[in-house]
């Protein structure tokens, strides 16, 4: 009868095993899946450039259940605005920032007002020391070498003794160093004279814009940034005060994805662009972001995103299409 | 093989299945079959719901599907009207010398400005005839080769959807550029009444079709709908940027060759339900995805439901079958209990009676059965006394005539021979023996009566025997207050008489010796007289119909019969006799105290009580 009764003891504490784990896995069933509150910072959010980037951030914030919070910007003068503008997203909640640091000076991110390392992810451009964030950006080396391979491919044997200035924004920025270093390294083998370098600091201020509209005029310009591609092509119009006579004469090489620098390149103003997938950028920074939260890492992944080499020929590629244009309503 | 395999397994399971109490068996079994019955109920409930939830799934995605096609069908032969108006009601009225499309172009492009980017009509060289909205065309491009153009001027007869691209014709200052799917068809233009070929191009605002087919995919369940043409090139997918830089893949290459309808198939891993429905006219297909697993999330709430609800009802059941096994087993097992005391020698066991009216019948007709059968052991007790002690009164009353008849025969004579003390010696020994004989009808007397009777008799004997022999009383004082049943040493006596020392002529000695040992007491009765061989001995105490020759006829089983039924089979007479030198009989009872109270225990033949009393002592 003992047996008996531990038996049934057994069959009763199974029984109310089954319901209790059932009814916890129903409980836990309920549970929504945790929305993570992501603040995006970028330099001059409203600019035309970032439709791709924005396009990719909510297209992965819909994919893993983030809720994105695209904080308007003006155009940022200081690494110390936008690390305020970091602290104050922090304090109002958010649990992951995506930024683009406007300067990679030593320690910028120690102004950071957190107990804990915020989970976060630098775009484009990584700051010193580096590694602390997962970056998100393409090879910035590559992109630099990759103008110069445009370069020498068109000119090719016409290279010798040509002219050549280089815009290359804002000098606080690794990333720029980066294609700076990038490009010269491609340019090393060819026999050209780089007349000027032109960079600024974290912002254009009048003396810097005074100092750009006296640079002397050469045969080969570059530009290794979005804003600069767009100021350069401003310039080169304003200077000759017409697009047909730039064609022959000047050649300006850049690096960009707004709509201003492709249309350009369209024209035939911008002979060749490098395009940097910005759709991936922001849609793989914010899955990364993401992961950082939910498997509580570290460190964000870092992702490296392609870049494409665009000329006025293979702009309307079907496959170059596809990223060069965002689909908008 | 098998059948032998069987049968051991039969044997195997029916070992086990040992008889079970007749709760354990109810439990069992009502629980078996309830969980059998649940757990098919909870399997084919759940089998059914999730069944329903498939077919409403299908029938919900086909219905969106449905909608989706309709809606997009709509929207293309809208296109197409406009196409076929310009064409029709516009290019073929105007002789191009003299008129301008213009104006018509501008009306009709105004009028479906939202789901248009522009209207353009070319010539089969290239050139712009007009355009909606008017604009700047941009230099250096090749109409003729692209692809809108070269299908147009391919397959002249149709109309031409091309896939999605950006639309690379005007010159545009706000750096706008639209994706967009070309509608183009071959026109006839007519300049100067001469016929050449032209191409009209109606472009689409893509977005159009984007916000069209996003209605269909605003849910945010993992289930989806796409978009393709029939070579299977994506025209709208939810993640078309994704595909298009390779961040997703989708099996739109496989899908283009599926047959209208759903069907189920594995991609990257997973198994998923794809619908096909191809709209008309353009042979674009569009396809809905559900994901299985986004379907078994739906359904795993319902099976933890039907998992918890069957689990509770069990529960419930296995509790609820115990109570009631309890309620039907548990006076059952009372009323065993009882037959189990009563089965231990309890002949007056307290019957359980309760229960379920049938139990409580089964306990009322035990307990009366058990009545009954006290009644009628102690009636067949009684009936054996009774018969006991007539078998005894005949036995005893048999001594008396022939012994009587001897004895006064005897006295006759001392009498006759004026040997008057002699006659008075005899007659008083004679009322002592039958005094005793007598004692008030009681079978226990005292062992000292019993000598005393057996004094009274030897007397009177050896009167008769002239003193042929001599006899001796050694009998120790402890025993003479000891119960015996009466008369069973004169039979001894007796037969040590006739055959032990008749005929020895005064050397014939008998002698009676009485002593306790432990707890027994021993009375024997020695003569040296002829003695008797060991088959004779053996015979004496078992062969109850021997015929007597002399004597009273009370054979010595007679008493070590009479002993027995009194003291229990432990007691009771032994012999001991060798040729020539002489017998021992000796008569073995416990020691049992002479009381009113034992004697009445003894006569009653309640023997155990006393000895029960006694070993509680």
């Amino acid at each position: 009868m003992t047996r008996d009764k531990f038996y049934f003891g057994m069959l009763v504490l199974i029984f109310m095993a089954i319901i209790i784990w059932t009814s916890y896995a129903m409980d836990n069933d309920e549970k929504e899946e945790e929305y993570y509150r992501i603040s995006i910072i970028v330099n001059d959010s409203n600019n035309d450039r970032w439709i791709a980037l924005r396009q990719g951030l909510e297209q992965a914030a819909k994919d893993c259940n983030a809720d994105l919070n695209y904080v308007s910007t003006g155009k940022l003068t200081s690494a110390g605005e936008e690390i305020a503008l970091i602290n104050r997203e922090l304090e109002n909640g958010a649990q992951g920032i995506i930024v683009q640091m406007v300067s990679s000076e030593d320690n910028v991110l120690q102004m950071i007002e957190t107990a804990v390392k915020p989970a976060m992810i630098l775009l484009e451009s990584d700051v010193r020391p580096e590694n602390q964030y997962g970056l998100a950006g393409p090879d910035n080396r590559e992109i630099g070498q990759a103008v110069a391979d445009a370069i020498k491919q068109d000119f090719d044997k016409e290279i010798d003794g040509k002219r050549i200035g280089i815009l290359y924004g804002n000098h606080n920025r690794l990333s720029m160093q980066q294609r700076l270093q990038g490009l010269k390294e491609g340019l090393e083998d060819v026999p050209v004279e780089i007349v000027w370098e032109h960079s600024h600091g974290e912002s254009i201020d009048e003396v810097d814009q005074e100092q750009f509209e006296q640079l002397e005029a050469v045969d080969i310009y570059i530009a290794l940034e979005n804003d600069e591609t767009e100021r350069m092509v401003d310039f080169i119009l304003s200077e000759t005060g017409s697009e047909e006579e730039e064609e022959e004469n000047l050649y300006l090489y850049g690096v960009g994805y707004s709509e201003k620098a492709v249309y350009y390149l369209d024209k035939g103003v911008i002979k060749t662009l490098v395009v940097p997938n910005e759709f991936n950028l922001g849609y793989q920074s914010m899955r990364s972001v993401v992961n950082q939260l939910k498997y509580h890492l570290d460190k964000a992944e870092d992702s490296q995103v392609d870049y494409l080499v665009i000329d006025r020929v293979n702009m309307y590629d079907e496959e170059n299409q596809k990223v060069l244009f965002p689909i908008v309503q | 093989m098998i059948r032998e395999h069987f049968k051991r397994l039969i044997s195997h399971v029916r070992k086990r299945i040992r008889p079970q109490s007749i709760q354990m068996t109810i439990t069992i079994s009502f629980t078996f079959v309830s969980i059998v019955c649940m757990g098919m109920l909870g399997v084919s409930l759940y089998n059914n719901f999730v069944n329903r939830m498939e077919d409403t799934m299908s029938q919900n995605m086909e219905q969106l599907l449905d909608q989706t096609a309709i809606n997009l069908e709509t929207y293309l032969r809208s296109m197409r009207r406009i196409s076929d108006a310009m064409y029709y009601s516009v290019i073929k009225d105007k002789n191009l010398a003299t008129d301008t499309l213009d104006e018509e172009m501008n009306l009709l492009y105004e009028a479906n400005k939202g789901n248009l980017i522009s209207i353009a009509c070319y010539t089969n060289s290239g050139k712009l005839v007009a355009a909606a909205p008017v604009a700047t065309q941009k230099e250096n491009i090749d109409i003729v080769s692209q692809e809108w153009f070269t299908e147009a001027v391919g397959q002249m007869e149709n109309i031409h959807f091309s896939t999605p691209h950006v639309q690379n014709l005007f010159d545009n200052t706000s750096y706008r550029y639209y994706w967009v799917i070309s509608l183009s068809q071959a026109v006839e233009l007519t300049n100067r009444g001469n016929s050449t070929l032209g191409v009209l191009l109606v472009d689409m605002n893509y977005s159009s079709i984007e916000q069209l087919l996003n209605k269909a995919n605003t849910d945010t369940d993992s289930e989806y709908v796409y978009l393709m043409d029939g070579d299977g090139e994506i025209i709208y997918h939810p993640k078309q940027k994704l595909l298009y830089t390779n961040l997703y893949e989708e099996n739109n290459l496989t899908a283009v060759n599926y047959e209208d309808g759903s069907i189920e198939e594995e991609f990257q891993g997973e198994k998923r339900l794809v619908t096909v429905k191809t709209i008309s006219y353009t042979g674009w297909k569009i396809v809905s995805v559900v994901p299985m697993s986004g379907f078994n999330v739906g359904i795993s709430d319902l099976r933890l439901v039907v998992i918890l609800f069957v689990s509770l009802a069990m529960l419930m059941i296995i509790v609820l079958n115990q109570l009631v096994s309890a309620r039907i087993a548990k006076p059952l097992q009372k009323l065993n209990e009882s037959v189990k005391e009563w089965e231990s020698g309890n002949m007056n066991p307290d019957i359980y009676m309760g229960g379920s009216l049938e139990v409580e019948h089964l306990g009322r007709t035990l307990r009366s059965t058990v009545e009954q059968l006290q009644q009628l052991m102690n009636d067949i007790v009684v009936e054996q006394e009774e018969k006991r002690k007539s078998e005894l009164d005949a036995l005893q009353s048999q001594i008396n005539p022939h012994f009587l008849y001897n004895t006064l025969d005897s006295i006759v004579w001392m009498i006759e021979g004026e040997r008057y003390d002699d006659a008075v010696f005899m007659i008083t020994q004679l009322a002592s023996l039958f005094r005793i004989s007598l004692s008030r009808g009681k079978t226990i007397i005292s062992i000292e009566d019993e000598i005393q009777h057996a004094q009274n008799y030897m007397n009177i004997q050896k009167r008769r025997y002239k003193d042929s022999f001599s006899v001796k009383f050694n009998i120790e004082d402890a025993i003479l207050s000891c119960c015996t049943v009466k008369l069973i040493i004169q039979p001894l006596l007796e037969n040590a008489i006739y055959y032990g020392v008749e005929g020895m002529d005064g050397d014939g000695e008998i002698e009676v010796i009485g002593y306790r040992k432990e707890n027994d007491v021993y009375i024997e009765v020695r003569d040296n007289g002829l003695g008797m061989p060991e088959e004779m001995v053996d015979a004496l105490l078992t062969e109850n119909d021997r015929v007597r020759k002399k004597g009273s006829g009370v054979g010595l089983i007679n008493v070590h019969n009479r002993i027995k039924l009194r003291f229990g089979d432990l007691y009771g007479l032994e012999i001991e006799s060798r040729l020539d030198e002489g017998t021992i009989v000796r008569i073995h009872l416990p020691y049992i105290e002479y009381s009113p109270e034992t004697v009445e225990l003894l006569e009653d033949g309640r023997i155990k009580q006393i000895q029960g009393e006694e070993s509680d002592d």
